[in-house]
Order: C-alpha cells, then structure tokens, then sequence
C-alpha cells in the first residue's frame, strides 16, 4: 500500500498543519500511516497488521467496516445523506424510537447531537433550565465527560482546568465510589450528579455493587436529577447492554455514544426521561434544536449496528470473552508486579493499570510491534495509567489468547530491560513533548 | 400541514422529494443534495475505513489540514479537525482560553450566528442562556457600534468574535460595516485578544467568495469553518490558526489536550476536501453570486436584496411568517422559519439556476396575489 506523500513529507505537514505535539508523539514512536481496516484489524501503509484492542477507546463495537453497517451506511450515503434545519428523515424516528425501546426505562425525548460531548453539553443546559431554582453539580474526580469548552467546566480530570480556567465555582467534586462523600456534596439536593455507571477514562474503576442504586436513591429523596453518562460503556461494552443494568436503576437523562457510532460517523443522543419530557419537554426548554448530529448516515450506521449487536449476541460475547480476557491479563498481572499493579474493569472492557506512564509507553511500544493495538491514556503524567484493553466486541477467543500471548511476551521483554534504561527512558517520556521536532526529524532530511 | 410534509426522503442539489412525493426546492441553505463528485468520494472511503481508531497517523486527516493551509491566507496554516462546525467555534474559543486562562470576557459583534452549542447559544441569544453564561463564568459584550468598543474590558478580554453576516435589529440579513471591523481588530490587537471568524455556515463560496471573512480586509487569527464544508454528506468542522498560536496552547502537551473520539475522521476529511474540490472546479463563489441575483431581481419589487447566495426579503407588517412558510412549502419552496420581520432566502452553494428561477416565481406570485390580493 502506497502513501501519497513520503513519510516524512507527513510528518512534516502534520507538524506544522496539525499539531506539532502528535508528530513529536509520531516520531518518538515511529508511528506508520493507516490504510485499510477490516473486523479486528487495523493495517498500516507497510501493509502490517494490528489486532485493535485500542477501538479510539471503545468505539468500534461491532469492529471496524462490519459488513452489516457497511451495507446500510453505502446504501443511505447514496439515497440521501443529509437533512436541512427543520426537516427530518424516517430514520430519525426510527432510530429514536430503538432506543426508547433498548434503553431500560420509560424514555420521552431522544436528542441526536454529533459527539457525546456535545450531547453533555445539551444535558447541562438541560439541567440548568429545569432546576434553575438550585445550585450546584456534583460530579466524579477524574471523570470524563468531554472536552468541548462548556463540557470541560464538568470534567473530573483536573489538571486540565488549570490549562484552560474552566473550574466552574458551582461544581463539586467527589471520589468515584465514595458514597459518603457523594451525600455530603448532594446535601439536600443540587441540579443533578453526573457520573459514569463505570469510571471510564485512564482511571477505568468499576464501583461496588449498590453504588449507583444508591445514587439513584438519594437523586430520589433529594429531587437531584441523575445524568448517566454511558457514552464509554453502553451497547455490550462492559457486559451488559448499559451499566446501569448492574444496578437495575433508570437514569433521568441517559448520554450515549460510542457504540451508536456503528464504526462509521461521530454520533451521539442524549435520552430524557419520560417524567421529565412530559413535565419540561425539550421542545420547549431548548426550542432552537439545531444539531449536526442524527443524519440520515449516522442514523442508519446506528440501526445496524444494534441489530447486529442483538443478533450476534455480542453482549453475551462481551462477558464470556471480556472475563477470558480479564483473567489472563490477571494471571499476567500477578506475574509482573513491578509493571502491573491490577486489572480493572468489567465485560470487554478492562486494561492494565500500570505503575507509571513508563510503563505505558513501554507496553504500548512492544505490543506495537507485535501487532496489537491497546489504548493508550495519553497522559504523560499520570502515576498509574490504564493501558485500555477495549477490542470490538466480537473478537473470537482465539484472537484475545493470541492478545494475551502478545501482552506476556511484551512484558517479559520490558521485564528484561535494565531499570536504568527503564528510568531513562521515564526521562524521555515524561518531557516527550518538550523536546523540538527539529531534534527528532531524521537525519538528511530537510 | 400534512404529516408527512416534513419528511424527506432524497434529492439532489438544491431539491429534495419529501414524504408526500413532491419536489422541494430547499432554499435553507448548505452545500446542497447528494453532490456526485462528494458522495462517490466518501463512498469509496467508507469501503476502506470509516472512523480511524487514533493510534496510526491518518493520511486524510492531514492531506485536509495542509489543503486548508493552501487556501487560507497566511499565517493560518494549523488546522484542528471537529465533527462539526458548532464545535469547532467552541474549539476556537478553547485556544483563546489556553492563550489566556484567565480571561473571562468574550467580545462578540451583534446579530451573528455562533451556532448550537453552549457558547454559540450564549453568544447568540444571550437572554435565552443567562443561567448557562453564569455557571460557565464568562462575560459578555456585544458590539455592533463603534462606540460600544467602549465598553469593553479589553484587560480580561480573551476572545473576539465576529460572523460574516449579522442580522441587523431590523431583521435584515447584511455585512459588518468594514469601519467596526477594522476598529474591533486594531483593539484586539492593543490586547492580544484573538480575533475569531466563524464562518461555519457561510464558507464555500455563499457569500461570493471561497470563504465569507473574505468579503472584508482584515484577516482574523482564527478562522472556523463548518456547516458546506462536510459536502453535506458527513458533519465536518474546523478552526484555524498559525503555527505559532498553535504551538505556543498545544505545541508542548499531550494531543489529547484538544483530541476528541472521532473529529477528524477519514470519511469526514475525504467529504471535505471532495466539497472543497466541487467548489474550486465549478467556480461555485461567482456562480453563488449569480443565484442571489436570480433571487433578488425577480423579488426586487419586494424590497429584496442579494447578499451573495443569500437574499433577505422584508414582509409585509400585516404577514404572519409562520403562514407565507407554509403557503411556500405547499407551492413547492422550502425557507428557514424567519427570526425577525425579513425572510431569509440561502440558495444552497450547489444551486441550479432553472430550479432557482422557478422557486422565484413561485414567491413571487405568492406575494403578490396570496398575501396581497389587490396586486
């Protein structure tokens, strides 16, 4: 497979066209171009083959170019692809009425919107609208709600408001599974408690069991709308279809994404309940309901997507082979101590949590080249990574073992490495992008 | 209006086939319907690949950052890809934060459309969102007088944002009067304060030039595009700076600092530069040019006036709006319910000439023996 440009024309076009911090991050990992994918597989331009495990954290439910949603998406593409302002096409219904029906609970409007973050955001002017008479949000320590400029004053990872001055003086924050501490901040009720029915993200940490019915209780006694945002866990990711399942609660407002995608459009809703369209319906709390997001490709992505889903009985495959997975990376963590401190997580959606972002850039190196793709935190700071294990959902058995095969022959390498080299390297990749692009082009280029 | 009137169900260019089988010319505005050249281009990507999964380097992504460069002017040349327009400008105004975190007052120029996200909402109708502007802590002042830059904090400053076109208190839809533009960039400048041109619905030749900031002498710090530029075939946006702002927020910090899960990706990037190809190819700024003239002569008796592809019609004080929409829909054109006493005609930037031709006469005899019976 050919590249348009040379390498390193790309690199050099990608510094300086898009963003100079990914083509140090490229050329520091000597990262290929991508080319063609299929199922489990990424290919690259030298026409290696990656197992995906990485699924732009969780997206490719259904793997990438499911033969399924491809069909729908080229047929809708070539019949119609887009909708003015004010029309709307039949999938739009369809779409939203599938959901009503897939989502536990009593549904009422459904909101399409182009990226999850965008559709936090709708919910936030939601919720400011119809608790107008309250003060305060409550949300989790390094959750992740998006990272659009309003979304970001909601964002439970810190360290980026210091960057921006996006802390909002409204919003509390309180340690994910701390029940006690989630009381305290509620008091007698605040707007609403935004949480992920699994803390996603880099700190990926499912909570103990009752920790989100409890939730629900207090959002009860307290008239505090609960937001669940399932934008990383729903549709089979973390074993059941949503992780509120767990705990058997309904959400006032519900915030999908990433497996409505189908592998193939940016795509998002947020779901309001029916108690709550009824009593402030969308229509007329936000009437200006212009989106990008529901299009006509986008809609038909989704619908075949959840059909292949349900057909395939990939949620199901979801917890047998997310618990095939899950055991073997901790049977290798018990192995590895000194690399790998536990195994979060739940369904096919788990990762290694690693003592320190070495480690992570050091796994994600070697798996590299052995072809498997993990998803990588992207925080050069952060003391216990999770290097994310999300692959789609219907990978087979045989191909999570031959994962695992990769993932112990990766840490044995990096076990073999002189700690001296490990600690150099720490170094390199703590201040990786403070280093020039010029230091890191290749030698004889311009 | 019948159930299925506002059902669509295909088209092509400027028209449509709705639920009840008939033609619709839509003069909402956008690229357009079903474009071949665009559909054919992200059809063939769709067969390799739709959403990247971010770990490789992603060739489109960056063929459309470096094409953007080519045509933007100078410095802009740094692009970051959003999924659509409205985000992009949200991401705009996320750098101006990171050039200045402290900053809390945002200066917007009166009667834009910054679009459907929390800031754009804020910045657009600004009484309908108090509440959201107070929980995301920033202030606000609308400019759309010289004089008013008086009133300005320019020390907190961290933005500056201007459309191009606003919509005046009349109602009509017009250009920025250059004279405040200069004034607003030259006090920008003073500050540092970014000035950002979001031309998310007006880029691709709309207003008569590839892109509608064009239509003036200054040339902004950041430019957003959006809304034409995804060909109508995939949501697409993006916002532009030079190499110098760019690095000095992202340059030295992970590229998840401004990464979203699927911006960027290559069916969205393919869409884009196969619109932007469509549009260079068929030189569609002058051919916007002459579809807004198709409009405003024959509506010219009615006191309307092209500006580029789009055309703003005053009504009669005595016509309910909500009522000659409708009376236009059953005739066969669709418009924009209007936000004040003009109707806005938006011929999309693919619009065939004989289509646009018959839709003017359809308005035309609306109005003149519908709503007013003595002509």
């Amino acid at each position: 497979m050919s590249l348009t440009l040379s390498h390193e024309q790309l690199l050099d076009d990608c510094q300086r066209h898009w963003s100079a911090s990914a083509a140090k991050l490229y050329r520091l990992g000597k990262t290929s171009v991508e080319k063609d994918t299929d199922g489990i597989y990424v290919t690259d331009h030298a026409g290696k083959r990656f197992i995906d495990c990485a699924c732009s954290y969780g997206v490719f439910i259904v793997g990438h170019r499911n033969p399924m949603v491809q069909e729908q998406v080229q047929t809708q593409l070539n019949q119609m692809a887009w909708v003015p302002e004010g029309r709307v096409h039949p999938l739009q219904g369809a779409l939203s009425e599938r959901l009503r029906n897939l989502v536990p609970g009593d549904w009422g409007d459904v909101q399409f919107m182009v990226s999850g973050a965008e559709a936090i955001e709708q919910s936030m002017r939601y919720v400011l609208k119809v608790q107008q008479h309250r003060r305060g949000i409550v949300v989790m320590s390094d959750s992740y709600h998006g990272k659009t400029l309003a979304a970001m004053s909601i964002l439970g990872q810190k360290q980026h408001h210091r960057s921006y001055g996006t802390e909002a003086s409204e919003v509390t924050y309180v340690p994910y599974g701390d029940f006690a501490a989630l009381q305290r901040a509620v008091g007698e009720g605040v707007r609403a408690v935004y949480v992920e029915p699994i803390l996603g993200g880099a700190h990926l940490q499912v909570p103990p069991l009752g920790y989100m019915a409890n939730i629900r209780a207090l959002c009860d006694a307290t008239e505090t709308l609960l937001v669940a945002d399932e934008i990383q866990t729903g549709f089979g990711r973390c074993g059941k279809w949503f992780a509120v399942q767990y705990d058997d609660i309904v959400p006032d407002i519900m915030i999908l994404s990433k497996g409505l995608t189908g592998g193939y459009t940016s795509f998002a809703c947020a779901m309001y309940s029916q108690r709550l369209a009824t009593q402030y319906p969308l229509s007329e709390i936000e009437p200006d309901q212009r989106t990008n997001g529901g299009h006509p490709v986008a809609c038909a992505s989704a619908l075949a997507a959840i059909d292949y889903i349900e057909q395939h009985k990939l949620v199901e495959q979801s917890r047998i082979n997310g618990g095939l997975l899950r055991h073997g990376l901790q049977r290798l963590a018990q192995r590895y101590p000194q690399i790998v401190e536990d195994v979060p997580g739940v369904g096919l959606m788990t990762g290694l949590r690693l003592r320190g972002s070495v480690y992570e850039a050091l796994m994600s190196m070697e798996l590299g080249k052995r072809g498997v793709h993990a998803g990588h935190s992207m925080n050069e700071k952060a003391k216990h990574p999770v290097l994310r294990f999300y692959p789609p959902l219907n990978i087979t058995p045989e191909a999570l073992r031959h994962v695992l095969t990769m993932t112990e022959e990766a840490l044995e390498a990096i076990a073999r490495r002189p700690k001296l080299a490990v600690k150099a390297f720490s170094l390199v990749v703590r201040n990786m992008y403070h280093i020039p692009n010029k230091l890191l082009r290749s030698k004889g280029k311009p | 209006m019948k159930t299925n009137d506002k059902l669509i169900i295909s088209g092509q260019y400027e028209t449509y086939i709705d639920g009840n089988g008939r033609q619709i010319v839509d003069l909402a505005g956008g690229f357009g319907f079903q474009v071949p050249a665009v559909i054919e281009a992200v059809s063939r990507q769709a067969d390799t690949m739709g959403l990247s999964n971010r770990v490789l380097m992603s060739e489109p992504l960056i063929a459309l950052c470096r094409r953007l460069a080519e045509l933007l002017p100078q410095p802009l040349v740094s692009s970051y890809v959003c999924s659509s327009g409205d985000e992009a400008f949200e991401g705009a105004l996320k750098l101006c934060k990171g050039l200045k975190p402290k900053g809390k007052t945002i200066v917007v120029v009166q009667g834009g459309d910054y679009g459907s996200l929390s800031y754009g909402r804020c910045l657009s109708t600004p009484q309908s969102y108090l509440e959201m502007q107070r929980f995301l802590g920033f202030e606000l002042v609308a400019i759309r007088h010289v004089r008013d830059l008086d009133k300005v904090d320019w020390n907190d400053c961290f933005a500056v944002c201007h459309t191009s076109t606003v919509t005046g208190e009349d109602g009509r839809l017009r250009l920025i009067e250059q004279v405040l533009l200069d004034h607003l960039y030259a006090a920008a400048a003073r500050v540092s304060a970014p000035v950002i041109a979001v031309d998310v619905q007006s880029c691709l030749g709309s207003l008569g030039t590839l892109f509608g900031f064009q239509r003036y002498r200054n040339t902004p710090d950041i430019v957003v595009l959006g809304g034409p530029l995804g060909g109508s075939a995939i949501p697409i946006g993006t916002y532009t700076c030079s190499e110098q702002m760019a690095y000095q927020v992202y340059g030295r910090s992970s590229p998840a600092k401004h990464g979203s899960t699927t911006a960027g990706n290559p069916m969205a990037c393919v869409a884009a530069m196969a619109a932007l190809d469509y549009v260079q190819a068929h030189d569609l700024p002058r051919q916007c040019l002459n579809n807004g003239q198709i409009l405003a002569q024959a509506l010219a008796s009615f006191g309307a006036v092209a500006c580029g592809a789009w055309v703003s019609l005053p009504l009669p004080a005595d016509l309910k709006p909500a009522e000659l929409c409708e009376e236009l829909y059953q005739r066969g054109v669709y418009v924009s319910a209007p936000r004040g006493r003009e109707l806005i005609l938006r011929c999309p930037i693919t619009a065939r000439a004989e289509h646009l031709q018959r839709a003017s006469r359809i308005i035309k005899e609306i109005l003149s023996h519908v709503f007013n019976p003595i002509a």
